[in-house]
């Protein structure tokens, strides 16, 4: 009997331990979160802009750039973003699984580009063998990884190594909704970034049109791609926000259950005792 | 008074201003070019420069120190989209300073096998401009 009580009480320390981690991480994540969405709020006004602008280039402009034509394809360039820590539920595999989807629709072995080391780890577990691995996405500034990821993605497409570009990454929309989802990213098709909009106006171009997307498009690509690394660092926080959530209310129930069994079990051991006392002294008086 | 039109400055970071302006002034590749109401429809790429957005009955111009972008006017609604928007005040003039120092030298040295003149360039513009804007707060701003 004593055995069980101190068997619970110790199992009752563990869980109530485990809840502190799971409920510190919980309000880390929070925070994070709060954070970043700020950014991917903000940088979502920036994106919608660019890519309206984007369509009205393509639209006016009687102009072509490698950027805004589909070529024949030969070989894919597969980003694929994912979140670098694990405790964050299904966050990582659902976006692997996107991944592999993409892969299994491919003819040749894709070219391979990837954010953090779970990424890496999930590329060379393919046998690929990926041409640029970035460090995780904590750890780009505000600026986001547009800046060193774009122009290697650019160069493998400007050099014709590749002939479309794909990108695995997390769209935010919410804490409580984001969904790993495959995005084209070059050649931007009209609406990549937003929903078409009307042919616009005659515009001046400043510089020559040809000149001006020249200027324009690469640094577009760049911001897409930061765009899309911070909705997936914001997902990856909200998908960790709600698994330490649910463990911390899990730990809670068990702590519950565990309290009440470990209260019973002593009231009965109490029960148990006084009887044999009882029993004993009864047993005493009728001798 | 000139008439205002609207002019919204955008970056990844966020809206910097989302309102009206009766005067514009933008960096583009040749130079500085200004925009005011009814101006005709454009689409122009920006250079890293100063950006001055002189708000109605405002004595003087707001100032930002731009890394480039793009611009486009249509109907009085202007929109640029810049890679990055400093006032004076966020300016960090020392960093700005330590960075014009390790481009110049970049471009003095030439030695790295990685080296890049246009980034390096860049990085000067970029880094001579923020100190410009910085140093029109210390002379008391104005044009």
């Amino acid at each position: 009997m004593a055995e069980k009580l101190r068997g619970l009480r110790r199992r009752l320390k563990t869980v109530r331990n485990i809840e502190h981690i799971t409920r510190a991480m919980q309000f880390v994540a929070t925070a994070r979160l709060q954070r970043l969405q700020k950014l991917v709020t903000s940088n979502q006004a920036y994106a919608h802009h660019l890519g309206e602008l984007l369509d009205r280039l393509a639209a006016t402009a009687e102009v072509s750039h490698p950027y805004l034509e589909e070529r024949e394809i030969h070989r894919v360039a597969l980003v694929v973003m994912a979140g670098d820590r694990g405790l964050c539920g299904a966050f990582n595999q659902q976006l692997f699984r996107v991944a592999d989807a993409a892969l299994a629709r491919l003819l040749s072995p894709a070219v391979v580009l990837t954010i953090g080391a779970r990424a890496e780890r999930w590329a060379r577990r393919r046998g690929l063998d990926p041409v640029a691995a970035l460090p995780p996405l904590s750890r780009f500034g505000r600026h986001g990884p547009g800046s060193e990821l774009g122009p290697q993605v650019r160069g493998l497409y400007d050099t014709g190594q590749v002939d479309q570009v794909q990108v695995v990454f997390e769209e935010f929309e919410s804490a409580l909704r984001h969904r790993p989802v495959m995005r084209q990213l070059l050649p931007l098709t009209p609406g990549s970034l937003s929903p078409p909009s009307e042919p616009g106006a005659y515009y001046e171009f400043l510089p020559p049109a040809p000149e001006l997307l020249k200027a324009v498009l690469p640094q577009a690509v760049d911001a897409l791609l930061s765009h899309m690394a911070a909705a997936t660092h914001a997902s990856e926080h909200a998908a960790r926000m709600t698994a330490m959530t649910a463990a911390t209310d899990n730990a809670q129930e068990m702590i519950t259950d565990l309290t009440r069994r470990l209260n019973r079990a002593r009231q009965t051991m109490i029960t148990s005792e006084i009887m044999d006392v009882v029993g004993g002294a009864n047993a005493v008086g009728a001798g | 008074m000139p008439r205002p039109f609207h002019v919204q400055l955008v970056t990844p970071q966020g809206v910097r201003y989302d309102n009206d302006a009766v005067y514009l002034r933008l960096p583009a590749e040749d130079g500085y070019f200004g925009i005011m109401a009814d101006h005709a429809p454009l689409i122009a790429a920006l250079v890293p420069g100063q950006v001055s957005l002189h708000r109605p009955g405002a004595p003087r111009p707001d100032l930002y120190a731009s890394s480039g972008g793009v611009v486009e006017v249509t109907e009085n609604q202007t929109v640029v989209l810049a890679d990055t928007l400093e006032t004076p005040e966020e300016i960090d003039e020392q960093r700005a300073r330590e960075a014009a120092e390790r481009a110049r030298d970049r471009l003095q040295a030439r030695t790295l096998p990685e080296f890049d003149e246009s980034r390096a360039l860049g990085a000067l513009q970029r880094a001579l401009v923020r100190l410009q804007v910085a140093g029109k707060r210390a002379a008391g701003g104005g044009l």
